[in-house]
């Protein structure tokens, strides 16, 4: 009799496995379309009310465009890293009080959880492929991103822009963005000889570098500077004795401190380190290179390397950066 | 192999290969004939002037080739002495430097520190590397009588759970930090400073001499408990004192260059087929061609390529098929 049952109940389960949903979705009206990086278009009828945002880049652009009130699911890393935690509770009170659910990062989701969040949209890193299949699989709308090139930061920006219903104001940073990156451009352009400059990867991790393949490649050429690291390998690790051979003249820190630099006793033979040019992009908010403020991050670097005007100036360009970026809010909370 | 062969490749091999060591490098500028100008000044005397060519090569040799290469040639001396030394007490062939977990703890410690920077990356790695040891022990020891089955399965356990509360950590950190995590668990050896071989020369030599001297002890061990008792020989307190030597050489080794894998598994099966399978005169050869063969296998690392491929992966790519080929020739001389 429980044989009998125990196959009924399993054949049942069976096809209904294999069934699949036969629902019929109503006819909708969609008045919002783009084309996410898989090529994949995303619509919807009305702009997102309630945004799950699971990618750092995308999140901070949120707040760049505005749409901050809509976001009911942020980065679990927002909550554990204490210099995104720093930064975003001063622009936003349910950050601070950690109010907003995390159910999840950019490499990976708790599908349950952001389905019981109901979003309009959910954003989400690209490489999570099997997460992303099974949001839509449930009827979630989903956007992929990357922000790996400037024009994926300018497009992904004006999509998360029509989607959350501002595109206007997205048009508005992006242009500024382009207007302001080929000012920097112009005065670049014309710099002889360029400066040779070596970034160093966070957490003390002096000999990490990056290579030509990646943003921080993008933003060093930006600054009308080279980056001595020519490898297309986007993290390599160097030896020591190749700094050498590099010789520098400005070493950028991303998470580490000028002194693990000047502390390396094999290091102090290096022009950078001779000339105490060994910078930090602190705090690092204001240096990601995968959002709009790669533009700061290439004014600072630019000044590092040529001083073309003094820290005051330098200054008064962030906060006018910040200014364009973020609103007056978002200048006088974060500066 | 021949007996003279095995003799010259175990202890001719060190002093050539340490001196050949410090000409081989990355730098594409420095040729054959600096070394011997610099070598020609310094034995007349003359001393180097600041910024000169051959300040440049006594820089690079005194503070990133010596300390490199005394690492890597320590590392590898200690981790195939500690593996040779544990496959013997376990009376097991399969047994490496990690069956107690000690990769798994440290592989923890280290990215705690990396992803909460509380402690240095070495200290945490070294302190959870010996904490995931104690723990195996303990477990084990709660029976009357810690059989070498309960000790190797304790050490799996607790393995698990460090790589448990690894993938923890590395969930929750950014990308950045979980690369970082990530190389580190290749094992690196680019980093290599005197600062790094001062924190690991203590517990390395005190492991690896311990070893030496209770080298006799392993054969009476690796006979079993009844026949060591038989000759007079306490085998828990034995066993104890020589896993506890292990212990600190490895995490000594595994917090200065991360995980290195296999080869305390595979070098100690190279040094049985070379010299038989007695540990009188298997542990010092361990020593040497421990020492040897991971120092050659660095100076590939290091001099094929502009940046640098974790010594991890070359210790499987070139020992793999040498090997291989041992293990054709001869005996593997495991009873």
């Amino acid at each position: 009799m429980f044989i009998r049952l125990f196959c009924i109940c399993a054949g049942w389960l069976l096809w209904s496995a294999c069934g699949g949903s036969v629902v019929q979705p109503l006819q909708k009206h969609y008045t919002i379309s783009v084309r996410d990086l898989r090529g994949k278009t995303v619509q919807l009828e009305t702009p997102a009310r309630r945004v799950v945002c699971l990618f750092n880049g995308s999140f901070d652009a949120l707040y760049m465009l505005g749409a901050e009130t809509g976001i009911v699911g942020i980065p679990a890393n927002i909550y554990t890293d204490p210099e995104y935690y720093e930064a975003y509770a001063k622009i936003d009170e349910r950050i601070r009080r950690k109010q907003i659910a995390a159910p999840g990062s950019w490499q990976a989701s708790n599908i349950e959880t952001i389905a019981a969040l109901h979003p309009d949209l959910v954003i989400i890193s690209a490489g999570q492929a099997d997460a992303i299949d099974m949001l839509e699989s449930i009827g979630i709308t989903v956007y992929a991103v990357a922000s790996e090139t400037y024009e994926q930061i300018y497009k992904e920006t004006l999509d998360i822009g029509n989607l959350t219903g501002t595109g206007a104001r997205a048009a508005q940073i992006v242009n500024y963005s382009k207007a302001e990156f080929a000012k920097i451009q112009q005065y670049t352009n014309n710099i002889r000889p360029k400066k040779k400059v070596y970034y160093a990867w966070s957490g003390g991790r002096i000999l990490s570098t990056s290579g030509t393949g990646s943003m921080i490649n993008s933003f060093i050429e930006l600054a009308g500077a080279v980056n001595v690291c020519r490898s297309p390998v986007d993290q390599p690790n160097v030896n020591a004795e190749t700094l050498l051979h590099w010789n520098p003249d400005l070493i950028v820190l991303w998470g580490s401190k000028p002194v693990d630099v000047y502390a390396m006793t094999e290091l102090t033979s290096l022009k950078a380190v001779r000339n105490r040019m060994v910078k930090s992009m602190e705090p690092a908010f204001f240096y990601n290179t995968h959002t709009l403020k790669i533009l700061y991050a290439s004014v600072a670097l630019s000044h590092w390397c040529y001083g073309a005007y003094n820290d005051r100036e330098l200054e008064a360009d962030k906060r006018d950066i910040i200014l364009h970026l973020y609103g007056e809010r978002g200048l006088k909370l974060l500066l | 192999m021949k007996k003279n062969l095995a003799w010259i490749l175990i202890y001719g091999l060190p002093l050539p290969l340490l001196l050949v060591s410090l000409m081989i490098g990355p730098s594409p500028d420095l040729q054959l004939g600096d070394y011997t100008t610099t070598a020609a000044r310094l034995l007349k005397g003359m001393g180097v002037e600041a910024d000169s060519r051959p300040a440049l090569v006594v820089g690079i040799i005194r503070n990133i080739r010596l300390p490199r290469v005394l690492l890597t040639f320590m590392i590898g001396a200690g981790l195939a002495t500690s593996g040779a030394s544990l496959q013997g007490i376990f009376r097991n062939p399969l047994v490496d430097p990690y069956v107690l977990g000690i990769s798994s703890g440290a592989a923890f410690g280290a990215a705690l520190a990396i992803a909460f920077p509380l402690l240095s990356i070495n200290l945490s790695a070294f302190v959870f590397g010996v904490v995931s040891v104690l723990l195996a022990y303990l477990f084990a020891a709660s029976r009357a009588n810690a059989s070498i089955v309960s000790i190797i399965l304790s050490g799996m356990i607790v393995s698990g759970i460090f790589t448990a509360l690894l993938t923890i950590v590395q969930f929750i950190s950014d990308p950045f930090k979980l690369q970082a995590i990530v190389q580190w668990t290749m094992g690196n050896l680019h980093h290599a400073s005197w600062s790094k071989f001062n924190q690991a020369v203590i517990p390395v030599g005190v492991g690896v001499i311990g070893i030496y001297i209770l080298r006799w002890r392993l054969n009476l061990l690796s006979l079993g408990d009844d026949e060591a008792k038989a000759v007079g020989v306490n085998p828990n307190r034995d066993k104890f004192l020589l896993i506890a030597l292990a212990t600190l050489v490895t995490t000594a080794s595994v917090a200065a260059a991360g995980i290195i894998s296999m080869y305390g598994l595979f070098v100690p099966h190279m040094v049985r087929m070379l010299v038989g399978p007695d540990n009188r005169r298997a542990i010092p050869a361990n020593i040497f061609f421990g020492g040897s063969f991971l120092l050659l296998i660095d100076n590939f690392s290091r001099s094929m390529l502009q940046f640098e491929i974790p010594i991890g992966i070359f210790t499987m790519l070139l020992g793999a098929p040498f090997f291989i080929f041992l293990m054709k020739k001869n005996k593997i001389n495991w009873v």
